[in-house]
């Protein structure tokens, strides 16, 4: 038998419960994640990203109703889980980064109490052996004054030497998963850049898998090995990195590919998607990207395409895929 | 009392004539200091400063855009803020059109002001929740009685969406109805309104999502072709600022450490802080992943309140040098136009065009 994916998806929907009815956030995402893979996600704010990634944890709270036909962590049904059971798989089994290092650690509480908790709940070890732990996987993201930093509130730090903290967190019991939303927005670029080299090198010798969501393709491209695109709560691309960026086929991608400012390459006007993202509220019908895609045809406005293979291991949500038109 | 009112009358009078002096906006040695700490009253002995901004100068001419880059807590904005009086400056000329305005009057501030406007970073928190779009931009109209009539009024507002691309329907709606990128286009109509000669954004596509962005930007630089328009363009990120600006400074700690037009900077940055910004920016295209990373910053931002000596890059700075860290090096030209402040400026700086 095979290797097992790491994570396993298959036909998650997400709903909110709003007075004007059930809105549809997510449309059913299948997708895997394999091991030791970096998968990246990226799509705009409101695409669905951030809340799949919630539902995936079992943290997406009311209004918001996760539905799915199965998400398997390693092979074992999660999706049917009680709250206590869930409870145990995050933090050992699976870890989240969050996008704000300024709110996401407790200010009431010193980093390394923080850390040690982690290590206690997890794993069955004395007081003394959790804080070492603790000081060590300190050391490990890069906190120079480990043993002092132990006993600091987060107030004392940095937002950089706070995302490395909420990186030891999530790794102190080694989780099969990692999903980092937005791990470096809030960040300079140059801390940002501090921060992937962090997560690259940590990865490299462990077997953790990350799930990867972010706005910026430059990050993608930096550390995806596989990556998603996702528009208004679907899947509109999936391809390995290099394919994707020399070689995609949805319009989308190729908008958002397009848009982005190249630091290495001389300017002019630069190509923009026209028209925003559409609303929960009024999703056009078809494909959802029709009014904004400039290769829309009549039946684009009836047919919602399906997912379908390009190329191996390449799909795209579209019934006109682009072939050697980007660039 | 008529002294007072025939000063104001001599500036309306000035700005009313077109200038045709070498620079639009000429800042000098400004600096902006905060009191920090919490005691109440002050204490010139013991009290502690945060040098926010501390002597910069620059100038922008007619018609260019000057951007400029940092890093969080550099003071970029707070030197934006204090061009446009929105902070009192500690010390230092801002010179608009040859005239000294930042210490002039509130009543003499106010016909100056229609020449100079602003665009906020965040679109969300800009924008009063309860005034609808077109009163949100007619209000700088109403503020300096620029219409006569109401329809003048109406017309001219309808007229700033047109400019901006929104829909003339949309004037009664609230901020709330409308996506980012929007709302910051009701943010650019309002900065329009009074024909300004130079605006100041901060940050403005920050917040909004990639594709976005694009269509923000395209539209800044559509409206100063048209407008002929200058700019100051403060961002973070060095791929938004190259992609508008003519001249690009870099701010570090509250002083300027290089100064030169955008192609020269990004060719041979001559300063190492400007290198290792533009070696931390992500590269959109994977096949060029591994060929990067040589130059990396480490650490963080010294804290301003306390920057260390000599020059205030040197704590991370791969070419440190023992005089570094004792004197201060001085603002000076190596080319023409391209001005770094460093004791031993790169020659052949890894700039990231080939």
């Amino acid at each position: 038998m095979e290797e097992k994916a790491t994570l396993e998806v298959q036909n998650l929907n997400i709903y909110f419960k709003t007075v004007g009815g059930r809105l549809q956030a997510v449309r059913n995402l299948s997708f895997q994640v394999e091991s030791g893979e970096l998968l990246g996600i990226v799509g705009e704010s409101g695409c669905g990203k951030s809340v799949s990634s919630l539902a995936i944890m079992g943290l997406l709270e009311f209004p918001g109703i996760a539905e799915a036909d199965s998400i398997k962590l390693m092979g074992e049904e999660i999706s049917h889980k009680s709250k206590e059971e869930m409870r145990k798989l995050r933090g050992s089994q699976m870890a989240m980064i969050f996008q704000e290092p300024m709110t996401s650690l407790n200010p009431l509480f010193t980093i390394g109490d923080q850390i040690s908790d982690t290590i206690k709940l997890h794993q069955n070890c004395s007081k003394q052996e959790a804080k070492e732990r603790a000081i060590a996987m300190l050391k490990k993201v890069g906190i120079p004054r480990a043993e002092a930093v132990y006993h600091d509130y987060p107030n004392a730090l940095s937002g950089g030497m706070r995302q490395r903290v909420m990186i030891a967190i999530a790794l102190a019991n080694s989780p099969k998963l990692l999903i980092a939303d937005e791990p470096t927005t809030a960040l300079d670029v140059t801390i940002q850049a501090q921060i992937l080299e962090l997560m690259r090198d940590l990865i490299k010798d462990s077997n953790t898998s990350i799930m990867f969501i972010t706005h910026d393709l430059g990050v993608v491209a930096e550390m995806a090995d596989r990556v998603l695109v996702m528009y208004a709560g679907s899947l509109v691309e999936q391809a390995d990195v290099m394919t994707l960026f020399h070689n995609c086929v949805h319009p989308y991608t190729q908008g958002l590919l397009n848009s982005t400012i190249k630091v290495h390459q001389t300017s002019g006007e630069l190509n923009c998607i026209e028209g925003v993202v559409p609303s929960l509220k009024d999703m056009p019908s078809g494909c959802a990207f029709h009014p904004r895609c400039p290769y829309a045809q009549e039946d684009c406005k009836q047919i919602r395409p399906e997912l379908r293979e390009i190329g191996k291991g390449h799909y795209a949500a579209c019934l006109h895929p682009l072939e050697g038109r980007n660039k | 009392m008529a002294d007072k009112k025939s000063r104001v009358a001599q500036l309306r009078e000035k700005f009313s004539q077109p200038y045709d002096g070498e620079y639009l906006l000429e800042v000098r040695h400004l600096k902006k200091y905060f009191r920090s700490g919490s005691r109440l009253f002050v204490n010139k002995k013991k009290d502690q400063y945060v040098r926010a901004v501390d002597d910069v100068s620059f100038t922008v001419k007619a018609g260019q855009t000057l951007g400029i880059v940092g890093e969080s807590g550099c003071g970029k904005s707070t030197t934006g803020n204090t061009i446009i009086r929105l902070l009192e400056k500690t010390d230092g000329e801002v010179l608009f059109e040859g005239q000294e305005i930042s210490s002039l009057s509130k009543e003499e501030m106010d016909v100056v002001r229609p020449n100079i406007q602003m665009i906020f970073q965040d679109p969300y928190s800009s924008l009063n929740p309860r005034m609808r779009v077109f009163d949100i931009i007619a209000e700088p109209l109403r503020t300096h009685k620029v219409c006569s009539s109401q329809s003048e009024l109406q017309e001219r507002v309808l007229s700033l969406m047109d400019v901006v691309g929104l829909q003339r329907d949309y004037a009664g709606r609230y901020p709330h109805e409308f996506s980012g990128g929007q709302r910051q286009r009701i943010g650019i109509a309002r900065a329009l309104a009074l024909r300004p000669k130079l605006i100041i954004c901060d940050e403005p596509v920050s917040a909004l999502d990639v594709s976005i962005q694009a269509q923000v930007l395209n539209l800044l630089a559509k409206l100063q072709k048209e407008f002929n328009l200058s700019y100051i363009f403060i961002a973070h990120g060095l791929p938004t600022v190259k992609h508008v600006s003519d001249r690009i400074a870099v701010m570090y700690l509250g002083q300027l450490v290089e100064l030169a037009d955008t192609e020269e900077l990004f060719d041979s940055p001559c300063h190492p802080y400007t290198e290792g910004l533009l070696a931390a920016v992500p590269i959109p295209d994977p096949a060029l992943r591994k060929e990067r990373r040589s130059v990396q910053l480490k650490g963080d931002l010294p804290s301003p309140a306390n920057p260390p000596s000599g020059c205030r890059f040197h704590t991370r700075c791969a070419y440190c040098q023992e005089i570094c860290a004792k004197e201060v090096p001085q603002w000076r030209e190596i080319r023409p136009g391209h001005f770094v402040s460093c004791h031993f400026p790169l020659e052949n700086g890894q700039g990231i065009l080939e």
